[in-house]
């Protein structure tokens, strides 16, 4: 079998399979059931190995036995730590999930996870949320009324828009920005800074809002909040439909190709 | 002594972070204590489980649940806790239950609790091999995976509450085609549109970690939550002095201006633009709150004499000492 | 005891800690390691049930407090860890951090020896249907097959690669054997084209959502599928293009350049820099607070759900 016939046969069993999953899009039958179960089956494959090569052999068996010297690539020599092999027994302590009587142990290495991660959120808190926090606090008192928006760098020459050729003048635009909240950024800020809040107090759970201000705010919020989910929704649908034609195009271009060279 | 995180976020980053530590500890001590004044306010998706396995109990379909994909973590643990209440009710009428696990760990946590669930309903036969499943750990395969289930067990409500990502969709769709009613909430603010778009109930955001206080109104639980509120009104309030103060200072004229460069930071003379007239204003780094969150570290601060690490070999003559 | 042999410094050096790859002194100790485990493992077995609570929790607690520390003690500043050695008083800082990266793998290697318990779990469910002779069993021994084969392969392929071929001439096809070959083709043929035809399935599930959404059911849906529309209709190319050039036109005849603002790309971006940020920041940071309650909770034992029940 040369290369070419390999190929064919290796996108050919590929675009099975997909038609065979895309078939549920219709109905669920024994076609789709039988490539899910494939699917499934590999997949239960493939984590073992990827777990085993990607995560416990370099992580913790390499860790333990240590790796000799390599000559021909020059890698030295690196010891083995030996208080890995105990935790061989720790992580068997899960298995005893499904043991009636022993069934508790098993909370010891999952609490171990849930305690790295717990001691991690108390870690890395605030350096996720502090700048953030201090992102918010955004300017809303206009600094100059000299112009109502921010001047533009750009100027209409012979009818065509083009940055400020002037540089003198350039500068002294740039440097105007820099210095300046104009109305109509401070209007902005005033939404970023509004909309945040009136979002956070949506999340206060503990206060019954009572009043017609209060709970306007609330209201505001969810408004928001609906804002800016539907932005997230419309950025998103068309990432997704880049996938769909990445399938048709694997499926009409590289197998027919592929189809048209192995045949010749 | 101060180190590099001190001088990265100043003071205000722990001392921020115990406060906040201190909200919930205390509010969980105060509830324990029994304090009668905790309020939760209504949380909409969470009324309709009942309504939700009724429905599956009526049709004698079973419930599924998914804790969502991520590993083992609050947010896994959370979606358990909530499904182990579900899973109380659903045993009371002896609903069929369905839980599937995108992740080992986070079934071996679910496999626990929910045999415990079943064990004081008094259910022990009911909790078979499938009540709790580890699909697989592959994001496609899993979804592949739970839309079988879905559609060979026409389920009659699905619960997909905690870490979800792009396979969301397929699950919210997938139970929309054989009809069950959806109770959704994604941690992950990205999925949660969809989830609006296509399921009935959808807790938004943290109601997500508020769900469980709501339903047992364990005084833990309710005093966190209330600690939580405390920290997220400071915070809120911050913001508004924060924004507020520096709105005022934009406008003002600045005498001395900081510059950060390879010297660290330091605070110089404030000098116009050529062809400036008026003063020169105070930009953002010149402010007082910028100042709190981001210290100005003279470089002299970050040099730290030491001593030279010894060569090769010789590190193994110093053990022991 | 000197802190500095902790320090990851001369990794090639041997101390009570770390022995020599292949020396017979590194395989006794790794068998008092192992002992040393199920030694933990047997007295464990034997704790009374009023107690477990504690055992748990303590364990919990001690998983979690590097971290915390790590937080809380000053790091050493600008420490060049090759040629410097940290001074007396950054010492414990210095040992916390260092313990960070060995710790922090802990949790790799644990859900590691855990899958087991979860690849147990689907094996145990379609061999009872197999047994049972349940409905469709025979779906579950196509299930077993392809587990069975793919992680046969799948090992063959890693052994090769690792052990037998220094040289890494198994980067060509043409020297493949055959576990390398039955890899590529279960993997690489079939494995990762259902994984893209499953990702690319919801593009439909996408257009059958916002059907949906978009027969309006409420003020809130029209609000975000209006904002949606506008993004929608940015990303379109040809649209934003045909309008952009028609705002251009329109400034360069007026002069007024703030009419720029209102091309689809400029309104798309005002909304997501000024309505979608700060309405996704404050709810990330509610669930961030939440995560980091729940994390205390998990970390002191005062969570009575979950595993410290």
């Amino acid at each position: 079998m040369n290369e070419n016939q390999y190929l064919l046969i290796k996108i050919t069993v590929g675009v099975i399979a997909t038609i065979g999953l895309y078939s549920v899009l219709y109905r669920e039958t024994k076609v789709y059931r039988f490539f899910e179960h494939i699917f499934l089956g590999l997949a239960a494959g493939y984590t073992l190995v990827a777990t085993w090569k990607d995560t416990l052999f370099n992580d913790w068996f390499v860790r333990m036995f240590g790796r000799a010297a390599d000559a021909a690539t020059g890698q030295e020599a690196q010891v083995g730590y030996w208080i890995y092999a105990a935790l061989l027994p720790i992580g068997l302590m899960g298995y005893m999930v499904f043991n009636r009587k022993h069934n508790w142990m098993s909370k010891i290495p999952l609490g171990i996870i849930l305690g790295l991660w717990s001691g991690q959120q108390i870690q890395i808190w605030w350096d996720t949320w502090g700048p953030q926090i201090y992102a918010t606090m955004k300017p809303v008192i206009p600094t100059t009324f000299d112009s109502l928006t921010r001047p533009s760098t750009l100027e209409v020459v012979d009818g065509r828009l083009v940055p400020i050729p002037d540089a003198a003048r350039l500068a002294e635009v740039n440097n105007l920005i820099a210095q300046n909240v104009y109305a109509s950024q401070a209007l902005s800020n005033l939404v970023f800074v509004l909309t945040f809040v009136s979002a956070f107090s949506y999340f206060i759970f503990s206060f019954d809002l009572k009043g017609r201000f209060l709970t306007g705010i609330n209201t505001f919020g969810r408004w928001m909040l609906m804002i800016g989910f539907g932005a997230i929704f419309g950025s998103t649908v068309m990432a997704r439909f880049a996938l769909v034609i990445d399938r048709m195009s694997y499926i009409v271009n590289e197998w027919l190709q592929v189809l048209l060279r192995g045949g010749a | 002594m101060s180190g590099e995180q001190y001088l990265d976020s100043g003071w205000i980053g722990t001392a921020f972070t115990l406060l906040v530590v201190f909200f919930i500890l205390f509010n969980i001590y105060r509830a324990n204590k029994g304090a009668k004044n905790l309020f939760i306010r209504r949380i909409a998706g969470l009324n309709a489980i009942d309504d939700a396995i009724g429905r599956a109990t009526e049709m004698g379909r079973p419930v599924l649940m998914v804790p969502g994909i991520g590993a083992l973590d609050a947010i896994s643990v959370q979606a358990i806790n909530i499904f182990a209440q579900v899973t109380k009710t659903a045993a009371t009428f002896a609903t069929p239950v369905r839980i599937c696990c995108a992740n080992a760990p986070v079934f071996a946590v679910a496999q626990e609790v929910i045999r415990d669930v079943y064990q004081q309903a008094g259910q022990t036969d009911k909790f078979g091999a499938e009540t709790v499943q580890f699909v697989s750990d592959q994001q496609f395969a899993f979804a592949a995976g739970v839309s079988g289930i879905i559609h060979r067990e026409k389920v009659a409500a699905t619960f997909l509450l905690g870490a979800f990502f792009a396979e969301s969709l397929i699950f919210a769709e997938t139970s929309n085609a054989v009809g069950a009613i959806q109770v959704a909430g994604s941690t992950q603010s990205t999925q949660t549109p969809f989830f609006i778009a296509a399921c009935d109930y959808v807790l938004i955001g943290d109601e997500f970690y508020a769900a469980s206080a709501y339903l047992t109104r364990q005084p833990v639980l309710v005093g966190s939550l209330v600690g939580q509120d405390w920290a997220k009104m400071t915070v809120a309030g911050l913001v508004l002095v924060g924004t507020l103060m520096g709105s005022i200072e934009r406008g003002q004229a600045a005498t001395m201006v900081r510059v950060d460069g390879e010297n660290g930071c330091v605070w110089e003379q404030a000098t116009p633009a050529e062809g400036q007239t008026g003063p020169v204003k105070k930009a953002t780094k010149d402010t007082f709150m910028h100042q709190i969150f981001n210290p100005c570290i003279p470089k002299a601060w970050t040099e730290v004499e030491r001593e030279d690490k010894p060569v090769e070999g010789a590190a193994a003559e110093g053990e022991g000492e | 005891m000197n802190l500095t042999q902790w320090l990851p410094l001369a990794q090639t050096t041997e101390n009570f800690w770390r022995k020599m790859p292949g020396s017979t002194d590194l395989y006794i100790w790794l068998g008092v390691g192992l002992l040393l485990g199920f030694g933990i493992l047997f007295l464990l077995s034997m704790v009374p049930s009023h107690l477990r609570r504690w055992v748990v929790v303590t364990f919990t607690f001690l998983a979690g407090l590097p971290y915390v520390l790590a937080y809380l003690w000053p790091k050493p500043i600008a420490m060049d860890v090759a040629t410097q050695l940290p001074n007396p008083g950054e010492q414990v800082g210095f040992l916390i951090n260092a313990a960070i990266d060995p710790v922090g793998k802990l949790t790799n290697i644990l859900q590691g020896f855990l899958l087991g318990v979860g690849i147990f779990s689907l094996l145990r469910v379609h061999s009872m249907k197999i047994k049972r002779k349940a409905e469709n069993y025979g779906f579950s021994m196509v299930l077993i097959v392809c587990f069975i084969t793919m992680a046969t392969v799948g090992f063959g392929d890693w052994t090769t690669r690792t052990f037998q071929d220094p040289q890494g001439l198994l980067n060509d096809p043409v020297n493949w054997g055959f576990f390398n070959r039955a890899n590529d083709l279960l993997f690489e043929g079939i494995y990762q084209q259902m994984d893209a035809a499953m990702f690319s399935m919801i593009a439909f599930f996408i257009l059958s959502a916002a059907f949906r959404a978009f027969r309006i059911r409420s003020v809130e849906a029209t609000v975000m599928m209006a904002s949606a529309l506008i993004l929608m209709l940015n990303l379109m190319g040809a649209l934003t293009f045909v309008w952009g050039n028609a705002i251009d036109g329109l400034a360069a005849q007026t002069g007024n350049t703030f009419l720029l603002n209102f091309k689809l790309t400029e309104m798309a971006n005002w909304l997501r820099s000024n309505m979608q940020i700060p309405a996704i920041r404050a709810i990330d940071f509610g669930v961030g607070l939440g995560a980091l309650a729940m994390g205390l909770r998990l970390w002191l034992g005062l969570e009575r759900g979950g595993v410290s029940a």
